[in-house]
């Protein structure tokens, strides 16, 4: 006896237990409706009657399903499951923006006062600002997933490659702004606006925003992977 | 006499004290051996399994049976082993005291 796929996407939807533990409790459940069944099909039952029962008996209740997943919460899910489950949402949304928050303003406040990040001119705090959010979306999920271990389908699906679309637009982003910053050097070398003297410094200034979208974008990548490989030892994503 | 009921833990402990055993062979142990009188259903099973699991009472690991079958047997640890004997004791002291009542 076989649990259906649609018996198992249905029962695996239902269940708030973490992978791997997930797929461990499907094996487990589903050996034990095995050898169930063929318990009764060797007392005489019909493999319809056997199949109808054991499906029965393992039928589990919302209640069985929630004392099963409070079994598999780590430390950080009892943690939060201190509160309220209507206000733990909103409980993790605030500390995002919180977060969210220190990073804006340390983006505004901070980043001008370094001298690294202001020779790059402003596309580099176009840079930073968009490496900076995806780089803290990328957290956010690696939290849900690693430290939360929510694992249900909407979480999963947040899953997707647009960290490396924004890690290659970021890069490019970077190529355009020290390109820009070398034409505008150049051209104004070509017409005499600058000394030979000046070029020198003209040859360096363009360069932060290739190095800080690079380093942005190559972060953004390695985390992705990271996070992918992770996924994938687990179980929760298809391999 | 249906209202007197075990701690389910207790009775999965219990019934692995004779052997290793899947969460199929325990339920059919405790019903078995207790004539009917303990019945557990498998969802209450696998919380209070998995739970005795994470407190290291008992120690699951997946045997092969057959070409294609594979069981998750259970077996109690040291600690399980110690936890046994300790609610064997308190159940015998409870019956003890209660037939006493009784036989008054």
């Amino acid at each position: 006896m076989q649990l259906t796929p649609k018996e198992l996407n249905a029962l695996k939807a239902r269940l708030g237990v973490p992978y791997p533990e997930r797929h461990e409790f499907l094996r487990e459940l589903t050996s034990d409706m095995q050898e169930h069944y063929q318990r009764l099909i060797d007392d005489g039952m019909t493999e319809e009657q056997a199949s109808k029962q054991v499906r029965a008996a393992f039928s589990l209740t919302a209640e069985d399903l929630s004392r099963l997943e409070e079994v598999h919460l780590n430390f950080a899910g009892r943690m939060l499951h201190i509160i309220p489950e209507k206000f733990r949402d909103v409980f993790v949304l605030c500390i995002k923006w919180c977060i969210s928050s220190l990073f804006v303003f340390q983006l505004t406040t901070e980043a001008p006062m370094v001298q690294f990040l202001r020779d790059g001119g402003v596309i580099i705090y176009v840079i930073l600002g968009l490496g900076g959010f995806v780089l803290l979306s990328q957290l956010y999920r690696c939290f849900r997933w690693f430290v939360r271990r929510d694992h249900s389908d909407a979480s999963l699906a947040s899953h997707t490659s647009s960290p490396i679309t924004a890690a290659v637009l970021i890069t490019m982003v970077g190529f355009f702004g020290t390109a820009t910053g070398y034409y505008v050097v150049f051209h104004k070398w070509a017409n005499n606006l600058i000394t030979l003297d000046d070029l020198k410094y003209g040859l360096y200034e363009p360069l932060p925003c290739l190095i800080v979208a690079t380093l942005l974008g190559s972060t953004i990548v390695v985390i992705h992977w990271a996070s992918n490989s992770r996924l994938r030892s687990i179980g929760a994503l298809a391999s | 006499m249906s209202s007197w009921k075990a701690k389910p833990n207790d009775l999965i402990i219990m019934s692995l004290k004779s052997g290793p055993k899947h969460g199929y062979e325990v339920i059919k142990f405790i019903e078995e051996r207790s004539q009917g009188y303990f019945s557990m259903g498998y969802g209450s099973l696998y919380p209070v399994l998995h739970a005795l699991e994470k407190d290291g009472m008992i120690h699951g690991t997946w045997e092969a049976v057959g070409e294609h079958k594979e069981k998750k047997i259970y077996k109690l640890t040291a600690k399980g082993r110690k936890q046994v004997e300790t609610v064997a004791s308190e159940y015998i002291a409870f019956i003890t005291a209660f037939r006493m009542l009784v036989e008054a």
